[in-house]
């Protein structure tokens, strides 16, 4: 991580300079406030006293194509930015994966009731309303569920973006302010406290005419009713005055919010941007107060760095970067070959010449679904050998595999067959164009021929869906959830499993994980999981992917949230202006 | 673009008739002092992409000794880039693979133009209807755009060679029709009509008659596309749907240093930027000079 | 003349068929954009996409028909009951973005914007090139004709991109150093701003100046030089000569006889040019965020957005048509020279 502040004061000048003469500059300058000690303290870094009022803008970079959230074409991380302040939370996760529960939603932790089935409770906060006076309840529980089911019966011809939830839900039901939803007799997730139940307003949907309990149609035209329209009701600290799709959402306080986090800012305006030039250009001008992008080039770190007035950290984001091999593959079908290709894999020297341009100390990610600084973490990555590069030891592995290598140094199959394989990776990415280019020198000591094979980025989904790769570069989101990514990953039965991975014993650790409901139990399994993936050298982790979140320094209280879809709007309640010190 | 000349000119050498022309045409074009300036400019420009860098010691590769964001000096006269790149040695690769999009580019869409421009002028009738609709039809498809589709989805990484590829395949329009007057005018003269009396085969008359003597509509088009090809590839390439890293070209290097103008590596902004300018500029005042050189009747006059 | 203008208009048919054509086989097979848009939202939610929504999204884009039968739906909507797509049923066809998209709503309100653009740009680039062309004609090589000449290769040979960040740099060096906002360089208008008219108008403008004076560039550059040529044939002509040869004051013989006939050419190439420049202010949208017809082709083809892209090309290709026929129509009407039967 490397926080920086940037006062205007003449005496941070040299700091400021030796940290560009250092090329990749490591540490702080001096100065309070900030992002300086985010490092150190995450969850309560930049943070102070707020002066009552205050108006801002906040970019987002991206654009976002409807309003609601539950349908496919809707969802993106954009349109969670833009309806960070609006949308009903049932909680969040702190930057050390801690859940929070939403006070202005709930007044207690969802609670476990019943474990077979699987029954939670909800203790809905008496005074939390959708912005008319209406009061959240369960109605509105019951159209999540609706809208999320994949169930033609109950909204035909939807497009729910998930539906692990809502197709596990047997019933809902209320008693008083406490809503119980029970699940079916499938459902055994540990990760039961995180569920998303709530979305829309029911009562709103049937305003507008639509009886969605009774016809599915129904249903779904009131699905298409929320993305079309924008949101004039409200579960969060704001509400909507006014916004145009895909562009700009300008936030008013919500009077008839009920959380303790007490809002100070008269307004906030999210903007659409197609660039993080074109955010820090804005910044650079001052019409633009703050941004946490998605992505991050040394390009933009040194503008940063040069510019009056900004605040900027860098820190391992909600990505990770990583190789996968596709075991269908002729050659790769083979796991002592798989194993050979990642022990030649000199990870650290990639990560050198690439992320920590960005982020100075950029660390070698060693475990596939829990970060360093969790509790769960384990490694079990570098006793194999994976990613350290040792050209000796890969020729030992195959050596030991009945592999040899001709006159000219190239690999030859124990069928005595020269071993060719492509590497894929999205062209527009300058980072991952780095990374082939090195993964391709390492694999040519080892007398593999490596095939570069750049795609456009909207070409990255086709080619992993119907699996057109021998090797693949490409990125997953990181939460503090586990559980489903674990399945998503590697279940012999998920779609998402590009390279089609397909061990027994592992199916078989993912059931085991699907089946508790207590966390800790579960986090064991999952490192099981992921020793067994390593086992079979099939994923080789990269990398965190690093983030920055900049912000004009007269900003309190906001900081960059890793955990949180929203990244640094997870506490938008609780952002401000600077009182004068 | 000295190719082009070259070879043009000795397919129009063939009689020593036709060298007395060449020798008025070359007399009149030394006459034009821009163009002149302008021919030698460039000659310049082709000698720094192609020749320079064997005598340059950097590359445009990254390279641990070379410290980033060096300014420029006797060792990186041109600075360095973030990653470590000497920018003269990236200079001269960008402004290859630039040039040698263009002149494939200009070869190619002339090319075509000239064969489709001729054979629908002497076909005349359907075939001409059918070769027009065509071109309308391109025509009508903005160019950025239909290229940006086809240059952004090349499998397997977009390349020098698909950019000049996609170029050519929609830049021969204007050149198309240019022949094809020419062409409707010359097809009722008499040598044509000479030349089909003793049995001359279409082919024979468009390749060896026809096309020759719309030369010098063709030779200023051809010249006036290197500087088309030079600005359509740069734009793609700083959209992002051009030339890609790890190769690079003058787009990809003003797109890296976009708001670099006024900070203190101005240099990496204005540099490729002045390439690109002194490229086109001296192509186009050599397509002027051409064009007074080969057609008297128009003299310092475009279009 | 209307019987031509009726048949030109009749002509543009086939040719706008055939483009949309060539144009939807050339976005389609480049790119599957159901898996990719299923690919980006597992990465936003964490876990696999139901198939049943894939079928869904799949059904509502028509990709679970055959190519030829997907163009012949956007041409004609024949043989489909959703009621979203059939140009001749005045449907654009879905947007892979998502039901909120309606393509013909966007290319509706996205036109003005760029319009907006391109008839400044354009007006003002006519304006200077008449008058700099007409300079260069009366003083033929002299100093100002040789540096007016130079200006006007110049501008043909700058990258419309390179000149636009250029300018956009220089404003924000400029807002920095005066302490206020004054040149916007990022959106078309400030967003949430409601007005009528005339505020909207004046809103606009601080959003305008710069890309108006990029765009500018690109007209100019090639007009300049037109109007220089047919100034100077129409100065070389018999009747200028017999003009001054009467006696005629040189200020007359120039606003007469010799201005109003050298105008013809650029009139005549005004509706074009305007109509081109519209396809042009792709990159400079681009570069100052504008939310116009240029980006959203742009959009459209990064994204395999196929229905969109056809959207696109429709418009702009009547665009140009017009252009082209309006252009013809002028000469006719201009030039006395010109019947049309």
């Amino acid at each position: 991580m490397r926080p920086k502040h940037r006062p205007a004061a003449v005496a941070a000048l040299p700091a400021a300079a030796t940290l560009v003469l250092s090329a990749c500059g490591a540490g702080a300058s001096a100065g309070g406030g900030g992002f300086d000690d985010c490092e150190d303290r995450p969850v309560t870094c930049n943070s102070g006293e707020r002066a009552d009022g205050g108006e801002i803008t906040w970019a987002i970079d991206g654009s976002w194509a409807g309003w609601n959230l539950s349908v496919a074409a809707d969802n993106s991380a954009y349109l969670n930015s833009a309806l960070a302040g609006v949308r009903p939370f049932e909680g969040q996760f702190d930057q050390e994966g801690r859940w929070q529960f939403n006070d202005g939603l709930l007044s207690a932790d969802p609670e476990l009731v019943s474990e077979d089935p699987v029954q939670v409770a909800y203790e809905l906060n008496p005074d939390a309303t959708w912005g008319d006076g209406t009061r959240i309840g369960v109605d509105d529980f019951v159209y999540h569920w609706y809208a999320r089911s994949g169930d033609e019966s109950l909204c035909a011809g939807c497009t729910p973006a998930t539906t692990s939830y809502g197709s596990a839900v047997a019933s809902i039901d209320a008693n008083g302010s406490t809503v119980t939803v029970t699940y079916d007799d499938g459902y055994s997730s540990a990760e039961w406290r995180y569920e998303q139940v709530l979305s829309h307003p029911a009562h709103i949907a049937e305003d507008a005419g639509f009886d969605w309990r009774e016809d599915p149609e129904a249903m779904k035209a009131s699905q298409d009713h929320f993305s079309e329209t924008v949101p004039t009701w409200t579960a969060g600290p704001y509400r909507i005055t006014d916004a145009e799709l895909g562009q700009f959402v300008i936030y008013e306080p919500n009077p008839e919010w009920a959380g303790s986090a007490e809002v100070t800012l008269d307004r906030i305006t999210l903007e659409s941007f197609d660039s993080v030039d074109s955010i820090i250009t804005e910044m650079r001008q001052g019409t633009v107060d703050g941004a946490s992008p998605v992505a991050i080039g040394a390009e933009h770190i040194s503008q940063l760095q040069s510019a009056d007035g900004i605040d900027f950290a860098v820190a391992p984001g909600p990505g990770w970067e990583h190789i996968d091999l596709n075991t269908d593959n002729e050659f790769l079908s083979d796991p002592a070959l798989r194993t050979a290709v990642f022990q030649a894999i000199d990870v650290e020297n990639i990560i050198d010449r690439t992320y920590a341009n960005v982020q100075t100390d950029a660390q070698r990610k060693r475990n596939h679904l829990f970060r360093g600084e969790s509790e769960y973490f384990v490694d079990k990555l570098s006793a194999t050998g994976q990613g350290i590069g040792d050209i000796e030891l890969a020729r030992r592995t195959l050596d030991a595999a009945g592999y040899s290598w001709d006159a000219d140094n190239r690999l030859r199959t124990p069928d005595d067959e020269p071993v060719t394989l492509s590497y894929g990776y999205t062209e527009s990415r300058a980072d991952r164009a780095v990374v082939a280019q090195l993964v391709q020198a390492n694999l040519a000591d080892l007398g593999v021929e490596i095939e570069l094979d750049p795609f456009s980025s909207a070409d990255l989904g086709p080619t992993l869906f119907e699996g057109r790769f021998d090797i693949v570069a490409f990125g997953w989101s990181t939460s503090p959830t586990f559980v489903g990514g674990a399945s998503q990953y590697w279940s012999s039965s998920s779609s998402s499993n590009f390279g089609g991975l397909d061990d027994e014993a592992l199916d078989e650790i993912l059931d085991r994980l699907n089946g508790t409901l207590d966390i800790d139990t579960a986090a064991e399994i999952a490192n099981e999981a992921v020793a067994q993936v390593i086992g079979d050298a099939y994923v080789l982790p990269v990398i965190d992917t690093p983030v920055a979140v900049m912000a004009s320094d007269e900003l309190v209280n906001v900081r960059d949230n890793w955990a949180s879809q929203e990244r640094a709007l997870y506490n938008i309640a609780e952002w401000g202006v600077r009182t004068d010190e | 673009m000295s190719n082009t000349t070259t070879t043009a000119f000795e397919a129009e050498a063939i009689t020593t008739k036709e060298r007395t022309q060449l020798q008025l045409v070359t007399k009149r074009f030394f006459r034009h002092k821009a163009a002149v300036i302008s021919l030698i400019g460039f000659i310049t420009i082709v000698l720094f992409a192609f020749v320079g860098p064997y005598l340059w010691q950097w590359d445009h590769r990254i390279h641990t000794e070379i410290p980033s964001w060096a300014p420029p000096s006797p060792e990186h006269p041109f600075g360095s880039d973030r990653a470590g790149r000497d920018m003269m040695g990236t200079v001269m690769r960008a402004t290859g693979q630039s040039l040698k999009v263009a002149l494939v580019v200009a070869l190619g869409s002339t090319f075509i133009g000239a064969v489709v421009g001729a054979v629908a002028g002497y076909y005349r009738g359907w075939v001409d209807a059918l070769l027009m609709r065509l071109v309308d039809i391109l025509f009508v498809i903005p160019f950025l755009v239909i290229t940006a589709a086809m240059a952004g989805n090349v499998r397997g990484g977009t390349t020098w060679w698909h950019m000049a590829l996609i170029l050519m395949v929609f830049g021969w329009l204007g050149t198309s029709r240019a022949v094809r007057a020419e062409v409707l005018s010359l097809r009722e003269k008499e040598f044509i009509e000479a030349a089909r009396s003793v049995g001359g085969s279409d082919l024979h008359i468009i390749f060896r008659h026809l096309i020759p003597n719309t030369m010098s509509v063709i030779i200023v088009s051809a010249t006036l596309q290197i500087a088309f090809a030079i600005l359509s590839e740069s734009t793609l390439s700083f959209l992002g749907l051009g030339i890609q890293a790890p190769d690079t070209s003058l787009g990809l290097l003003i797109q890296a240093a976009e708001s670099s103008a006024f900070s203190e590596r101005w240099y990496l902004f204005y540099i490729p930027g002045i390439f690109v300018i002194l490229i086109a500029l001296t192509i186009n005042f050599v397509g002027d000079g051409l064009r007074d050189a080969m057609d008297p009747r128009q003299t310092m006059v475009r279009r | 003349m209307l019987v031509f203008t009726i048949r030109r208009i009749v002509m543009m048919i086939p040719v706008l068929i055939g483009a949309s054509l060539l144009a939807f086989v050339l976005v389609s097979v480049s790119g599957d954009p159901v898996a990719d848009q299923v690919f980006i939202l597992e990465q936003s939610t964490g876990e696999p996409v139901p198939q049943e929504t894939v079928d869904n999204i799949k059904e509502r884009l028509y990709y679970d028909r055959s190519l030829p039968e997907r163009y012949w739906l956007w041409l004609t909507g024949i043989g489909e009951t959703n009621g979203d797509i059939g140009l001749l049923q005045g449907e654009w066809g879905p947007s892979i973005e998502g039901s909120a998209i309606d393509v013909g709503e966007e290319i509706g309100s996205r036109f003005w914007i760029t319009l907006r653009l391109v008839l400044f740009a354009t007006v003002a680039s006519i304006a200077i090139a008449i008058l700099t062309g007409v300079v260069s004609a009366v003083k033929q090589y002299s100093k100002v004709d040789y540096l007016l000449t130079f200006i006007g290769f110049l501008a043909l040979s700058m990258p419309t991109f390179w000149f636009g960040l250029l300018m956009k740099e220089a404003a924000v060096q400029t807002n920095n150093a005066i302490g206020s906002t004054f040149f916007q360089t990022y959106r078309d208008s400030t967003r949430g701003f409601h007005g009528n008219g005339w505020e909207v108008f004046l809103d606009a403008i601080p959003y305008l100046i710069i890309p108006t004076i990029v765009l500018m560039l690109t007209g100019y550059a090639a007009m300049s030089r037109y109007q220089r040529a047919s100034m100077l044939e129409v100065l070389n002509s018999d009747y200028v000569r017999l003009a001054r040869a009467k006696g005629v004051r040189n200020g007359t013989v120039m606003r007469r006889h010799a201005l109003r006939t050298a105008l013809i050419p650029v009139a005549t190439f005004a509706p074009l040019g305007l109509a081109t420049a519209m396809g042009g202010s792709l990159v400079i949208e681009r570069i100052f965020g504008w939310r116009g017809l240029g980006a959203f082709a742009y959009d459209a083809i990064t994204h395999n957005d196929a229905f969109a892209v056809l959207g696109y090309l429709f418009i702009s290709g009547v665009i140009v048509l017009i252009g082209i026929l309006i252009s013809d129509l002028m000469y006719g009407v201009l030039d006395p020279r010109i019947r049309y039967e």
